[in-house]
């Protein structure tokens, strides 16, 4: 298996990346980090207040650590510039996950703000990550409009449902040429071993680990999965076969 | 007077007072009237009575 | 508007009352019929919490909000059979001034508060529109996130509400049942059984961020019929505008300050309740209040609720000023926000004060 990847113009060694949404305390983040191994989180951007009671997560995150610089809470490609550029400045970070939603059903990212979003802040040097339903066409704009990577999702957020976008999804790994990040779903390690096999450069996993009984143990699993996924699909997978291969095919006989 | 993320308090004068104030050192973003303040700027920019500002920081999010 | 469907509605439910014995129970993904049909029957509770809670963390991730209640006018004209404040009981009515309504929320601010619901009762001369912006406009030197539970107002109210930094909106129709709403409310504006379920709709089209419906269970003998109604309600705000953030809130009847005759809804029933509706509606808020004892509200926290208020006095004021006027209901969990935060922590959770990014 290679050492590293690279990505954005970053070597990392991990193909897990972490989200630190919805976590019961922000104390277990160096924990989960270091069990699993992880380089990248995601965070995202809100107010302080002057007599908070919340801990501040960066007390938390190592220095070394990659933060991606989450949207979440814009709702169209206005507001999520403007979070980027904000959310940049804390720790003059450049990276940035798009996520751009209108709707508290599904929490369905909006591709076309997405698309929008990306071609401003990429002109802007900006290396982003968006976040969109799966859809082949989207993924072109946002490679022409320079985006570093994108990131299909594996189903709707908090579903847990693994990758039920599979058939949307490897089109895009197929023919787009920046990375594929494989971004909510994975509700279980399988589900991440399942995103690496099928080629997908790495996975993003919020929920799973979060509210797991035990989110520092199942980061590491999630590390895990990532990496048999991977080494899997570079020795190869295995095609599936519709019915049973006999070891001497029927027509061998007419060879002898 | 000034207004600090919606609500009205006295004006610290300085940035890096009112930081200060807050038990802050880094870790934030500063928006002095709509604009990004960089941090290299939070010791000259002056806060006039009127400003709004806003402080923001990172939390836990996907 | 819901009153448009809310007779499509009722004639549903009694369809799928009448034919309830061809549903099955069912813990995974429920429709109205097995919604109905679990409401009915005895089930695996553990079964049920499991899976409310899987959904509910999914969701809405380790985390509880805390709010503050604040009662700032207890006048009210209206005569409502249930409520402590109805005009018919003889108590004192009292109303804060501005200053009062200032001490009361910096007491609240310094307890840790980022979040508060101003809370009044119906009286549009002694509590009107410009009493309750002029709160809000408070409210907003000290608070991330303001709420009003009010009586329900016009759609251009609810915008010049909202354009000075109102987020939500709380109002209980009580119940969904015609008949029995005209027998609980006699006299008053409250009379009016549509002005009040279109009002969440009114708020919303004005630009409210959240809205917080539910039944007042107790009322009706059917609580089935009043939590069936709060989900289509709730599913019907969720459906077309699917920007707000809907919450529920199941308030249980307790004390007797009522002339009336109460079913009261069961422990058992309450958190099956809680948890189907956690199962019916997965994005939906489920919001406890301190109606509830310190018990029932610490072992709901992972099943299914999503935020509670905490230091809650129903008196009017009493963070900076102790009132012992009668209370709108009965508080049974006194407990401070130190002692709740606590408990959530213990819980392995998370408890949070503000809800929305506001960049």
């Amino acid at each position: 298996m290679q050492k590293h990847f690279e990505i954005a113009g970053k070597k990392l060694k991990s193909r897990l990346f972490i989200g630190t949404g919805k976590l019961p305390t922000y104390k277990i983040i160096p924990q989960m980090l270091s069990r699993s191994k992880a380089e990248v989180l995601t965070v995202a951007v809100r107010r302080i207040n002057p007599d908070s009671k919340v801990e501040n997560i960066l007390d938390y995150i190592p220095k070394n650590a990659v933060i991606m610089v989450n949207t979440s809470g814009a709702r169209n490609a206005k507001e999520a510039v403007r979070i980027a550029e904000i959310g940049a400045e804390i720790t003059k970070t450049d990276w940035i996950k798009i996520e751009i939603e209108a709707d508290t059903r599904y929490l369905a990212p909006d591709n076309e703000e997405t698309v929008k979003a990306t071609k401003e802040l990429s002109r802007k040097g900006f290396k982003i990550f968006p976040y969109i339903t799966p859809d082949l066409i989207t993924a072109k704009k946002l490679q022409d409009a320079g985006a570093v990577s994108v990131m299909p999702l594996g189903s709707f957020i908090g579903t847990n449902k693994g990758i039920t976008a599979k058939t949307l999804i490897e089109p895009i790994i197929k023919e787009i040429k920046i990375p594929v990040i494989i971004d909510a779903g994975i509700g279980r390690p399988s589900h991440a071993a399942q995103a690496m096999e099928m080629g997908a450069d790495a996975v993003l996993v919020n929920t799973a680990i979060a509210i797991s009984k035990d989110p520092v143990k199942m980061s590491e699993a999630m590390s895990k999965a990532v990496e048999s996924g991977r080494m899997a699909y570079e020795t190869g997978i295995l095609k599936e076969e519709d019915y049973a291969k006999p070891s001497s095919p029927l027509t061998d006989f007419l060879n002898n | 007077m000034i207004v600090l993320n919606d609500k009205k308090i006295p004006n610290p004068k300085k940035i890096s007072l009112l930081l200060k104030k807050m038990e802050i050192k880094d870790g934030v973003c500063v928006i002095l009237n709509g604009k990004i303040i960089k941090k290299d700027r939070w010791e000259k920019t002056e806060i006039k009575d009127g400003d709004k500002i806003e402080i923001v920081g990172f939390v836990g999010g996907g | 508007m819901f009153s448009d469907i809310i007779s499509l509605e009722l004639k549903k439910f009694k369809k799928i009352k009448r034919d309830l014995n061809r549903v099955s129970v069912s813990y995974e993904e429920i429709n109205e019929k097995s919604l109905l049909k679990n409401l009915n029957s005895k089930l695996e509770l553990e079964r049920l919490a499991l899976k409310s809670k899987e959904i509910t963390d999914s969701f809405f991730g380790k985390t509880v909000l805390l709010y503050a209640p604040l009662y700032i006018s207890n006048y009210c004209v209206n005569g409502c059979a249930y409520c402590g404040f109805s005009a018919t009981n003889r108590i004192e009515r009292d109303k804060l001034e501005d200053k009062e309504i200032e001490k009361e929320m910096i007491a609240l601010k310094e307890k840790g508060f980022d979040t508060i619901l101003i809370l009044t009762g119906e009286d549009r001369i002694r509590s009107g529109v410009e009493y309750i912006l002029k709160a809000i406009k408070i409210a907003r030197k000290y608070f991330s996130e303001i709420l009003i539970e009010t009586y329900p107002l016009e759609q251009d109210e609810y915008k010049k509400l909202i354009d000075n930094g109102l987020c939500g909106v709380t109002l209980y129709q009580e119940t969904y049942d015609k008949n029995l709403y005209f027998k609980l409310h006699k006299f008053g504006p409250k009379k009016n059984f549509e002005y009040r379920l279109n009002a969440i709709e009114r708020a919303v089209k004005a630009g409210i961020k959240e809205v917080n419906i539910g039944p007042l269970l107790g009322l009706n003998k059917n609580f089935d019929f009043d939590v069936y109604m709060t989900l289509m309600h709730a599913k019907h705000i969720q459906n077309n505008y699917p920007e707000v953030e809907v919450s529920i809130s199941y308030p249980r009847m307790r004390s007797s300050v009522s002339k009336i005759k109460t079913y009261p809804v069961t422990d058992i029933d309450f958190v099956k309740i809680i948890c189907l509706s956690r199962l019916f509606l997965e994005r939906v808020g489920i919001n406890i209040s301190t109606r509830e004892n310190a018990y029932i509200r610490d072992n709901l926290i992972g099943i299914g609720i999503t935020k509670m208020s905490a230091e809650s006095k129903t008196t009017v004021g009493g963070y900076f000023q102790n009132s012992s006027d009668l209370k709108q209901f009965e508080i049974e969990d006194s407990r401070s926000l130190n002692e709740i935060i606590k408990i959530i922590e213990k819980k392995g959770y998370r408890p949070e004060f503000t809800n929305w990014v506001k960049i």
